[in-house]
């Protein structure tokens, strides 16, 4: 299978950090590129939402709720008695894993073109339907907790993070806009792959510089990390094929199953868990999840859906 | 069980790589879960020799400690 192009630069970014070149990426750019993928996905499923509305919607956004819940509940007691670390780490990854990455998401939208493979175009509206429950799993795995949870700022976290916001606001005005967002299609449309490639090979630096920690961490947590896609991928596969997804819409919702959040939720957990160890979370899905799903996890998880829909 | 971090790193590293094996016969990206779990039992197994081998030379350094003479 030939390596795709945004593909290249996660390569990029990786071996550039390992062979230490200091590649001056600005902290802004990261941010702006982030803010962009995040408005350009927003519009697009708004857009198709305006033209595909149905009622099989209704069943199927349940159905991916309930997958957000229920990824959380699997990964706690691994976390917890087989990892052996402590409640608040364990409900702190849990809810990481629960939740989606959008970059990831967006690396599998990229990938399923360049092959032609179709899905369904309101996508972006089950990546913001997951992005939520696993907080409020990963608050209520937590709740044994001693210590006030400061509940105001907490949802504040939740339903007003730049993710949830950014893509909820997009979403809704392409509905509203329809068409008319071919107005500024040359800059959300036609530039998405390059701002894609841009923020991948910023991520591959990111996750180059977590594989230093590896050792330390311990081999239980690296097979934590790759052990969660697989099960959420399948999951998400199996789910995606039975709500009547079609097959590039059961591979995405299987991407989106094995992604691990490293936005919305590592903020909503600072506020929720404050004595977890964030660190640990943040580098098992953008040290380890990340750069599997985008390597090696999405083709085999297309591999797996387009086998299981035959 | 005394260490299930380790059998559960094990366990990984060997169901993925069956599973991998299993998807090489779909397509070539299999391969690449296969060696992604092969490395995981390989990154387990020398993390538990590695443990294995400091408590020894530790227990060793206390049996050869000197006991404290008293006057």
């Amino acid at each position: 299978m030939q390596l795709d192009i945004v593909i290249a630069f996660f390569l990029l970014g990786m071996i550039a950090q390992l062979l230490r070149a200091e590649i001056q990426f600005p902290r802004a750019l990261y941010q702006s590129l982030t803010l962009f993928l995040l408005i350009a996905i927003g519009l697009k499923g708004g857009t198709a939402l305006a033209t595909h509305s149905q009622i099989e919607l209704i069943p199927q956004s349940f159905a991916v709720i309930l997958l957000g819940l229920i990824l959380p509940l699997i990964a706690f007691p691994i976390l917890l008695y087989l990892g052996q670390l402590n409640r608040e780490d364990s409900a702190s990854i849990s809810a990481h894993y629960g939740s989606v990455s959008v970059g990831t998401y967006a690396v599998a939208v990229s990938l399923l073109d360049a092959q032609g493979i179709r899905y369904e175009p309101y996508f972006p509206l089950f990546v913001v339907l997951l992005e939520m429950p696993a907080i409020a799993v990963g608050i209520a795995l937590a709740k044994g907790l001693k210590g006030p949870i400061d509940s105001r700022t907490l949802l504040h976290e939740i339903f007003c993070n730049q993710g949830i916001v950014l893509m909820t606001g997009a979403l809704m005005i392409g509905y509203w806009a329809g068409d008319r967002v071919e107005t500024i299609a040359p800059l959300f449309k036609e530039l998405f792959h390059g701002a894609l490639a841009l923020f991948l090979l910023e991520m591959g630096i990111v996750a180059a510089s977590k594989l230093k920690v590896l050792k330390s961490i311990g081999s239980f947590i690296v097979a934590f990390g790759i052990f969660m896609p697989l099960v959420g991928g399948f999951i998400g596969a199996i789910l995606g094929l039975s709500i009547g997804l079609s097959e590039g819409g059961a591979i995405l919702l299987a991407v989106l199953a094995a992604s691990a959040s490293y936005i919305a939720v590592p903020a909503a957990m600072r506020v929720a868990i404050p004595n977890a160890n964030h660190s640990l979370s943040i580098t098992t899905s953008l040290g380890i999840t990340f750069p599997f799903n985008v390597l090696v996890g999405i083709p085999c998880y297309t591999l797996f859906t387009q086998w299981l829909a035959q | 069980m005394k260490n299930p971090g380790f059998f559960f790193s094990l366990f990984v590293g060997i169901i993925t790589t069956i599973i991998g094996a299993l998807l090489s016969t779909l397509g070539p990206a299999g391969w690449n879960l296969a060696v992604v779990g092969i490395l995981i039992i390989a990154l387990s197994i020398w993390q538990r020799v590695d443990t294995l081998s400091s408590q020894q030379a530790q227990t060793l350094k206390h049996k050869h400690q000197p006991s404290p003479v008293v006057n």
